[in-house]
């Protein structure tokens, strides 16, 4: 049996589709200028990825963090590719139709890192892992992960943007202790870190934690800027305007990478 | 009866907002570590200058939306606290002075007087281990260690008040 159409339910109806299509307008205008391919992870899985620029010697593969992809992150890949490299916002949330939230982080296996890696070796030179906040251990597990086959070209290293790598939050008072990864992982690392942050004060004992595994570390100071930083709610005029010097930090961390013998890793 | 589930679902949303967060003891008591800092006239203090009283030290900073919010609170907590041996240190992140007094002259309405340090360095920050702001101690008239707190509060709800009341040292 049919039902009457509910006037309410057609109202919500439209009002829906009217914020869809606002989205969708605002998502073509965050990613104009993209190129678009989907790359299959698992079994029904297929991860949309937006292309900025292209070079075979160098591609930075842009994992999210616990917001998901954030538009400011379109704008920032467009000066990236000015800068010379092809880079991938892998949208590994959309990919399983999952929220924007911390806990969806959990749910996205390393080895959808790990696919996506695979496919962007088959066609560029060196591969830098580029995340912020709580995906900084999605980007460390991945990398690890591709690296344990030894037949793999390792990553050439991996960007962390104010990383979260805690294990929990430490009760007031106690120090911090970090994910088991932090010192599993073998990899140059750039750190990039706003001072006005706790975070900023425990740097010394994440770059000891990380570098315990056999990582290099170095760091960048942003002053004047908090964690989350390009895509806070609450952002400030100067962090606003500090977007704008995003990409050149990126470019500056890959730059600045330590170097490290990844071919023997043991 | 949608309309109904809907109501109970507001309310308990808006419960949940409205409760503050609570103070966990720390257990066992541990002694505070040091704290020896000047305020934003130049005055040295020093925890050891605040045996007998209870003290709420706070570490906050003006860039951090949530420590903004529970200044007034904590300043309503010193009024209501008035004559009692208890003190409230207010620990700023590694800003500057002239940072704080803008903060101090934007929350004017709020009349906000309870002392302010300067961790100039971020040495007591590193000492006192913390991770998220606003993070927040209460110790015992002895100095021991008796609650934290991660994340802003009210400060003059039940609470917070029940528990550094119940820490007061005894009259004789």
């Amino acid at each position: 049996m049919a039902a009457n159409p509910d006037p309410g339910s057609q109202n919500n109806c439209m009002r829906n589709l009217t914020a869809l299509f606002l989205l969708l307008l605002a998502s073509a205008s965050a990613w104009a200028g993209a190129g678009a391919r989907s790359i299959n992870v698992a079994p029904d899985v297929d991860v949309p990825i937006s292309i900025y620029g292209a070079s075979q010697q160098q591609l930075i593969l842009w994992l999210p963090s616990e917001r998901g992809v954030v538009d400011p992150e379109h704008e920032v890949a467009k000066q990236l590719a000015q800068l010379g490299y092809e880079v991938w916002i892998a949208d590994l949330f959309g990919a399983r139709f999952l929220p924007a939230v911390p806990s969806s982080l959990n749910a996205i296996p390393a080895t959808d890192v790990v696919q996506l890696i695979q496919a962007a070796a088959q066609r560029h030179g060196k591969i830098y892992l580029l995340s912020s906040s709580e995906g900084a251990t999605l980007a460390l597990e991945g990398a690890q992960l591709w690296q344990q086959d030894k037949s793999n070209r390792p990553v050439a290293g991996a960007i962390l943007l104010f990383p979260n790598l805690h294990a929990a939050i430490p009760d007031a008072g106690t120090a911090p202790t970090y994910r088991p990864i932090v010192a599993q992982s073998r990899l140059p690392i750039a750190i990039l870190q706003g001072n006005l942050s706790p975070w900023y004060w425990q740097l010394d004992a994440l770059t000891a934690q990380l570098e315990r595994g056999g990582s290099r570390v170095t760091s960048n100071i942003l002053p004047g800027m908090r964690d989350r930083f390009y895509f806070r709610e609450d952002a400030l005029p100067r962090e606003r305007a500090a977007r704008n010097q995003l990409a050149a930090h990126i470019d500056d961390g890959i730059r600045n990478l330590p170097s490290i013998n990844l071919e023997n890793t043991p | 009866m949608k309309n109904l589930a809907m109501l109970i679902f507001g309310l308990m949303f808006a419960l949940n907002c409205a409760h503050a967060r609570e103070l966990k003891p720390i257990a066992p008591r541990a002694p505070f570590s040091q704290l020896q800092l000047q305020d934003l006239s130049g005055k040295n203090h020093s925890l050891a200058d605040y045996k007998g009283k209870v003290v709420l030290v706070n570490f906050w900073a003006t860039w951090c939306p949530p420590c903004r919010a529970e200044m007034p609170s904590i300043q309503r907590l010193k009024a209501h606290m008035a004559g009692k041996p208890f003190a409230i240190l207010a620990v700023d992140m590694a800003e500057t002075e002239a940072d704080v007094r803008d903060f101090l002259r934007e929350m004017k309405a709020s009349k906000i007087d309870f002392t302010i340090l300067m961790d100039k360095d971020g040495k007591a920050i590193r000492a006192w281990n913390v991770s998220v702001f606003p993070t927040s101690f209460i110790l015992d008239a002895e100095g021991l260690l008796r609650y934290s707190l991660l994340g802003s509060t009210e400060w003059d709800e039940y609470d917070a008040v029940h528990k550094i009341e119940g820490l007061l040292p005894s009259t004789p």
